[in-house]
């Protein structure tokens, strides 16, 4: 019965009901966007790897060989010399050694040189393998394994040919065409970087830089052919990191010391944990921040809500006098206020709700390419609800301050308040 | 010694409205009060209190209408005294015996003409299809088209609006009508056609009427009368 007062009422000042819904939709989705990004990019970054004790690249913060190595974010300061890496390789504690050359692109996803071994010791989320979810590993020089995400975006499927780009923008003007590789498997979602990636083997990184010299390709009379280089020694002189497995915990530190002390080349080793940790505790504290800004700017919408209402009072004593003089109890007034309120802010909950799905829809290629990050589109889970009722519970409190003026009104002007 | 009209009827129970040694001042040591010794109305029976601005008709509504409790005495609504009640059990009962029409801006602007006829009955719980109907029989009586009834209330004439007032204030069949200067915005043909309007449909459901104005000519309509000359004040004559 209310109900339908309270809709008609506020249809019938769609003006300033509508600039108010505005800005609720705004502060909500503010709310809700980072509080759905903080959720999606914490569990992107604890999932990103696993497994792995110790990360290995050329002497830089943990946190730029982190970024570089697993989430194909910035650049390496300096490459591994593939000598270093065989050495470190024999060290006898070590189990297993994964190394990855990175530096190219295919229309904006990275493009992973690596061995077999990546498929069977690199893990991710928790302790969770690699799994193909066509085709098989690549074995030929020009074959590569590319990611769920990168099969789903640029459609994809077995057998299909793509030519590499140098560098790692999305838009190279230098490409390798003369060496295009085949897709002989594509890797099941993981949710993590691995997605958005191409894995090819290092002799394949080699080849297709052989006949490069000095950072650009040879001129025409030079050029290797794609066969030719097959007969070449494609032994890389250099990778960008190398992932390390170690037969015990107590021995990482050990085993990261001497890394970190090697002599004849400047390495830094960092345990992908402590360095997530780092990273998550940056990252954590900016997004805390800016939880508490977009609640702070919530609580001035539903402020400017509370003004907007008070405000009416005044115009709205005559329809609270007719209403009263039907019949309606001064409680049911306040009722009503409070009603019009909570229709409002549910209308601009599912409004931003909505809004915010299809922003991410939107977005998620961009991130993707970007970041490196995949997040989920539908932003519904349980602390958004948790917000969402927070929100409303916060309005319904401060609508109490313009319903119990017309409760007031409704107790004390009688039922011909002067106009 | 106060205003005084007492029918001679002996059952207590037909009367609507029975007030008996009233009175009401807003403050303590206010020189102005409103004093009514006796006075009572049997069913059927209409009242017409002329007033002219300030003269305290509006005070003495919301006294009969429970909005407010009177300083001493007592006031009857259908055999239930309003001076005993909470105000909840006021609000009751103004909502099931009491109709009323303001002066203008009778209506919800943005609720249908059938919407506001239907809201005693809302707000009372007794909304049902036989209500409604009614509500329809009532705005069709009045001389209000389907249309029109389907239309804002913003958007009908002041003419218009008063009559949608006569069928909100009817529909539950209230033994008492209080309206409070509903002619004054109109001019003086359609003022008489809702006179007439308006005692025709009371008398159909034998709903008493109060009736306040300061136009002296409306008292032809009415078969008493009450000044609030000699009910303010302390000014008290018997008229």
């Amino acid at each position: 019965m209310l109900l339908t007062i309270a809709r008609k009422s506020l249809l019938s000042r769609r003006t300033t009901v509508i600039m108010t819904l505005a800005s609720l939709v705004i502060s909500l989705t503010l709310l809700f966007a980072i509080e759905h990004l903080r959720e999606q990019t914490k569990s992107s970054f604890h999932n990103a790897v696993s497994g792995t004790d110790l990360i290995v690249g050329a002497r830089s913060g943990q946190l730029n060989l982190l970024l570089y190595s697993v989430f194909r974010v910035g650049n390496p300061t300096a490459n591994v010399g593939w000598d270093t890496y065989e050495r470190i390789a024999q060290h006898p504690r070590i189990r297993w050694t994964v190394p990855i050359a990175l530096g190219d692109s295919h229309r904006g996803y990275s493009v992973v040189g690596t061995t077999q071994d990546y498929f069977t010791h690199f893990r991710y989320s928790r302790d969770r393998e690699l799994t193909l979810a066509h085709g098989k590993v690549f074995d030929d020089l020009y074959d590569a394994v590319i990611g769920s995400e990168v099969a789903r975006a640029l459609n994809y499927q077995l057998g299909d040919e793509i030519v590499l780009a140098h560098g790692t923008g999305s838009v190279s003007f230098v490409e390798h065409d003369d060496k295009p590789f085949t897709i002989v498997g594509i890797l099941a979602p993981t949710g993590t970087p691995v997605d958005q990636s191409i894995h090819i083997s290092l002799e394949g990184m080699e080849a297709i830089h052989v006949d490069w010299q000095s950072g650009a390709q040879a001129p025409p009379g030079q050029r290797i052919s794609a066969d030719e280089a097959r007969e070449k020694d494609l032994t890389p002189t250099s990778i960008t990191a190398f992932l390390v497995g170690i037969d015990s915990r107590a021995a990482t530190f050990l085993v990261q010391r001497q890394i970190n002390t090697f002599r004849d080349e400047a390495l830094s080793a960092i345990i992908p944990g402590v360095a997530m940790a780092e990273l998550w505790r940056m990252l954590g504290s900016i997004e805390n921040l800016l939880l508490i800004i977009s609640g702070l700017v919530l609580i001035a919408t539903l402020v400017g809500l509370t003004t907007t209402l008070l405000a009416s009072m005044k115009e709205r004593e005559r329809e609270i006098a007719i209403l009263r003089a039907t019949g309606a109890r001064p409680w049911s007034i306040f009722w009503l206020i409070q009603l019009e309120v909570v229709l409002m802010v549910v209308t601009a909950i599912i409004v931003s709700i909505g809004f915010l799905w299809g922003t991410l829809l939107v977005m998620q290629q961009f991130l993707v390419q970007q970041f490196g990050i995949l997040i989920e589109t539908n932003p519904l889970n349980a602390n958004l609800g948790l917000f969402a009722l927070a929100a409303l519970a916060v309005a319904t409190l401060m609508a109490c301050i313009p319903a119990f003026m017309a409760y007031r009104t409704a107790l004390s002007k009688g039922l011909t308040p002067r106009i | 010694m106060g205003f005084n009209i007492t029918m001679q009827s002996r059952s207590e129970e037909s009367f609507v409205l029975k007030i008996s040694q009233f009175s009401f001042r807003w403050q303590t040591h206010d020189p102005w009060q409103l004093t009514v010794e006796s006075l009572a109305l049997k069913t059927g029976e209409h009242l017409f209190v002329l007033g002219s601005s300030g003269s305290g008709k509006t005070t003495f509504l919301n006294l009969i209408a429970g909005m407010m409790p009177p300083t001493s005495g007592k006031i009857e609504i259908a055999g239930q005294d309003l001076t005993t009640m909470s105000a909840a059990a006021r609000d009751r009962v103004r909502a099931e015996h009491i109709g009323l029409i303001f002066q203008q801006l009778n209506l919800i602007p943005y609720l249908t003409p059938l919407e506001n006829v239907l809201l005693p009955a809302r707000f009372s719980g007794r909304l049902s299809a036989e209500t409604e109907q009614r509500a329809l029989d009532l705005l069709q009586t009045l001389g209000l088209d389907v249309n029109t009834i389907q239309r804002p209330a913003a958007q009908l004439s002041v003419g218009q609006q008063q009559r949608v007032a006569i069928a909100r204030a009817l529909l539950l069949k209230p033994p008492l009508l209080i309206a409070d200067e509903p002619t004054s915005a109109l001019d003086a043909d359609n003022r008489d056609g809702f006179m007439q309007l308006l005692l025709d449909e009371a008398n159909r459901y034998g709903t008493t009427v109060i009736f306040v104005s300061h136009d002296q000519a409306l008292r032809s309509f009415f078969s008493r009368s009450l000044d609030m000359k000699n009910i303010a004040a302390g000014v008290q004559t018997c008229s």
